[in-house]
């Protein structure tokens, strides 16, 4: 197995391996799919009790300081199991972006996500398709000590009623995050959306909200790189949980073509389904290799020279959970159209997964900008 | 000079692909640095070898007691890196590559010392002699034909798609000595030399104006009966034994690479870079590379520690072929009409071989064990066997 794990990863993986086959299942996939919160609040603060919600917040947050490869260990059996809590928006990028500040504001709300279960999601969307934000079009403006902000952010993730928002803005020519707690009047939810993974998406806006300077929390370049590195995680955790969703439905469906007898023999005996399941294998190993490279350039270098490698992977891995998505349907026959059939859990979850953050074309083309642009720098 | 005082395996990993990497540089002829279009036969092959032998690059699988340079996994593969990094003319080399191997680990001590010695001097082309014209992928059902007769074998059939015949002064080869139940027994492997009265050479030309390969007939073909290599009836095991770093090698993304080069170069002279259409075909290739390149990364290091299976190889073979295809037909794709031009073709600063790329990656699906039967091998490891 080319695949290898070290020793953290390999303890990670068993315990969450055990904790996806004990405390959960895909009935509870289905419940959380039509829950208030997209995911179930106990079971998220089961996880924060098992180190997992902050497993890469640095231990002085509270958190486990395990680094980016355990967290994308996490969200590969987060992908086999079609696990619904927040891990890529709370733990991943949130964390990435509060373990930037040295605010007592950024290390209360880390502390709360790492040990109580708190959960955050960061809002600088405001337009769509865009894959590292330009300095963003909310406004804030310092008024009598406060700060005011005016702006509108779209398809915030992992949203519920009691998730705290890291919100970026524009304050003083310079771009900043501010922390936001759950529920406050002033961010108005606009347009609320069920995403077929079960989480929900939000519009928000602020009309000229009032909040307390103490909660920006990340000023200036710090800022707009955190809030980068926290999307390039999240696109490398994505395209880990993609490669973890494909092993899953790929073996269901090998499975299925094995036990399904149709002319007197199993499915999975006609040829024209072992070559069609031979290619999506090696289209699953190509997207399990891309994100691993991609990682290992993110953690040894900046961030900048494997953009290119992080966007590769998450193309890959966002068309592949496409296809295996596809073909699952396809193999499982009619029963696999059925909403009772989990196929369609997988399918509906691939479908989240390959258009957050970034589709396929999209990666693609940055993916050969950054390309086109090292050449130029080299000749 | 031969210069065996070295021991290249000493060197860590990167000095050593500095130090190959240098030698190339040095000593690599220009004329050569042709990659993908150009390999090299006969006389040319053999200035090649003896080169590497006489700087001491010779044969890096072969251990030191035969001559070789004795390099480990990861050296090995760092040395078909460099190769193909620097634009290395293709060359062949059944000799060392494939029979030396087999013949360390299954010859007698007399066959041995006649032929690895030769092998390694770079002094002798040996062709390969498997393919039948009804036995190609389905290859253990060969029907050419041994019978004994006093100290000879007596061989009777043809072989075919042989690389490099015209060129070959010997040739090792499969042939049925007895019928058995299983077709994978009563098959037995034999050395040859090639100027045995009774052999046939037709040379055959391939799509991409070579005529390398040719079919070999066989007309009561007294072969000695030391020639035999281990058990008579053991040449289906013979020939199957490990092909170790082959099978990376076979894998890795050089061709590709090459290919992707040719194609960004036309993107280029043609003025084709602002083309949404084009740019999306590109960004796709580009892609493409990048992630066969990762993976190729990940099961070469795999397969130092031993860990690649066979599945994983199957994959990065189907990668390195029609990664290969799709470069040369997007290259083709691009180019309007020069894309039908016989020959070299001049396009603003570049010479283009397109026609010859695109027929040259033609083959990479079939040589090497179909991409069909590389698929049946990974169906085979994920769903076990067809009912």
């Amino acid at each position: 197995m080319w695949r290898r794990d070290d020793d953290i990863q390999t303890m990670l993986r068993e315990s969450a391996e055990n904790f996806a086959t004990m405390a959960h299942d895909l009935q509870r996939v289905r419940r959380c799919r039509v829950s208030a919160e997209g995911h179930e609040p106990a079971v998220w603060t089961e996880m924060a009790a098992l180190g997992w919600t902050g497993a890469m917040l640095p231990e002085q947050f509270g958190g486990a300081g395990l680094g980016l490869a355990p967290a994308l260990t996490l969200a590969e059996i987060w992908g086999r199991h079609l696990v619904s809590e927040p891990l890529i928006a709370s733990s991943v990028m949130a964390a990435t972006v509060l373990s930037q500040s040295s605010s007592d504001r950024a290390l209360a709300l880390a502390a709360a996500i790492a040990e109580g279960g708190a959960t955050a999601s960061l809002a600088y969307q405001e337009e769509l398709g865009v894959l590292y934000p330009s300095p963003p079009k909310t406004i804030a403006t310092r008024e009598a000590g406060a700060v005011v902000l005016s702006g509108r952010k779209i398809f915030v993730p992992c949203w519920s009623a009691n998730t705290h928002l890291l919100v970026t803005a524009r304050l003083d020519d310079q771009t900043v995050v501010i922390a936001i707690d759950p529920q406050v009047a002033e961010a108005h939810v606009g347009e609320s959306r069920r995403m077929t993974d079960g989480s929900i998406s939000v519009d928000l806006e602020f009309r000229s909200a009032a909040i307390s300077a103490d909660d920006v929390i990340l000023m200036g370049g710090a800022a707009s790189q955190a809030v980068d590195l926290a999307i390039a995680r999240g696109m490398l955790a994505l395209s880990a949980q993609m490669e973890g969703l494909c092993v899953a439905l790929l073996k269901m469906t090998g499975d299925y073509v094995l036990q399904r007898v149709q002319f007197g023999q199993p499915l999975g005996s006609f040829q024209s389904i072992r070559h069609s399941l031979a290619n999506l294998y090696v289209q699953v190993e190509l997207a399990g290799a891309a994100w691993r490279s991609a990682a290992s350039a993110l953690e040894d270098g900046p961030l900048d020279e494997a953009r290119g490698a992080i966007s590769s992977a998450k193309a890959r891995a966002s068309d592949t959970a496409l296809a295996v998505a596809k073909a699952a349907i396809q193999y499982h026959g009619a029963f696999g159209y059925t909403e009772e059939a989990d196929v369609g859990l997988y399918v509906n979850c691939a479908l989240r997964l390959a258009s957050w953050l970034g589709n396929a074309p999209a990666h693609r083309a940055l993916a050969l900008r950054q390309h086109q642009q090292r050449q130029a720098s080299h000749a | 000079m031969l210069d065996g005082t070295i021991d290249r395996n000493a060197l860590s990993d990167e000095d050593f692909r500095q130090a190959f990497r240098s030698w190339l540089e040095a000593h690599y002829p220009d004329e050569w640095r042709k990659p993908i279009v150009f390999r090299l036969r006969g006389e040319e092959e053999k200035r090649w070898l003896r080169m590497l032998h006489a700087h001491g690059w010779r044969l890096p699988a072969w251990p030191k007691v035969h001559g070789g340079m004795g390099l480990s996994m990861a050296k090995q593969i760092i040395y078909h890196e460099e190769l193909e990094r620097y634009g290395a003319a293709r060359f062949l080399d059944s000799g060392g590559v494939l029979l030396g191997p087999i013949l360390i680990q299954y010859g007698t001590p007399e066959q041995q010392q006649k032929y690895l010695p030769e092998i390694l001097r770079g002094d002798v082309i040996w062709s390969q002699g498997y393919s039948e014209p009804n036995a190609g992928s389905d290859l253990a059902s060969l029907k050419t034909s041994a019978m004994r007769d006093g100290d000879h074998f007596v061989v009777n059939g043809s072989k075919i798609w042989t690389t490099m015949v015209a060129e070959s002064a010997r040739m090792f080869l499969l042939v049925r000595t007895s019928q058995e139940a299983r077709k994978q027994q009563g098959i037995s492997f034999f050395l040859m030399d090639m100027d045995t009265p009774g052999l046939t050479i037709r040379p055959i030309e391939n799509l991409a104006g070579d005529d390398e390969f040719g079919q070999v007939f066989f007309d009561n073909v007294r072969i000695p009966a030391e020639n035999l290599v281990s058990d008579l009836g053991a040449g289906w095991n013979v020939a199957k034994a490990l092909l170790g770093v082959e099978r990376i090698s076979a894998g890795s993304p050089g061709l590709s690479r090459h290919a992707f080069d040719i194609f960004e170069r036309l993107v280029g002279e043609l003025g084709l870079a602002s083309d949404p259409i084009v740019c999306e075909l590109h960004a796709r290739l580009y892609c493409d590379l990048a992630d066969f390149t990762a993976l190729y990364e990940h099961v070469a290091e795999a397969a130092v520690r031993g860990e690649a299976e066979g599945e994983a190889l199957s994959a990065l073979k189907i990668l390195s072929s029609e990664t290969f295809q799709r470069m040369s037909d997007a290259a083709m794709q691009i180019a309007s009409e020069h894309a039908g031009v016989l020959g070299a073709t001049r396009i603003g600063a570049l010479e283009a071989e397109l026609h010859r790329v695109y027929m040259i990656a033609r083959p990479a699906s079939i040589y090497g064990g179909a991409n069909e039967i590389q698929r049946d091998i990974i169906a085979r490891a994920i769903l076990g066997k067809a009912a």
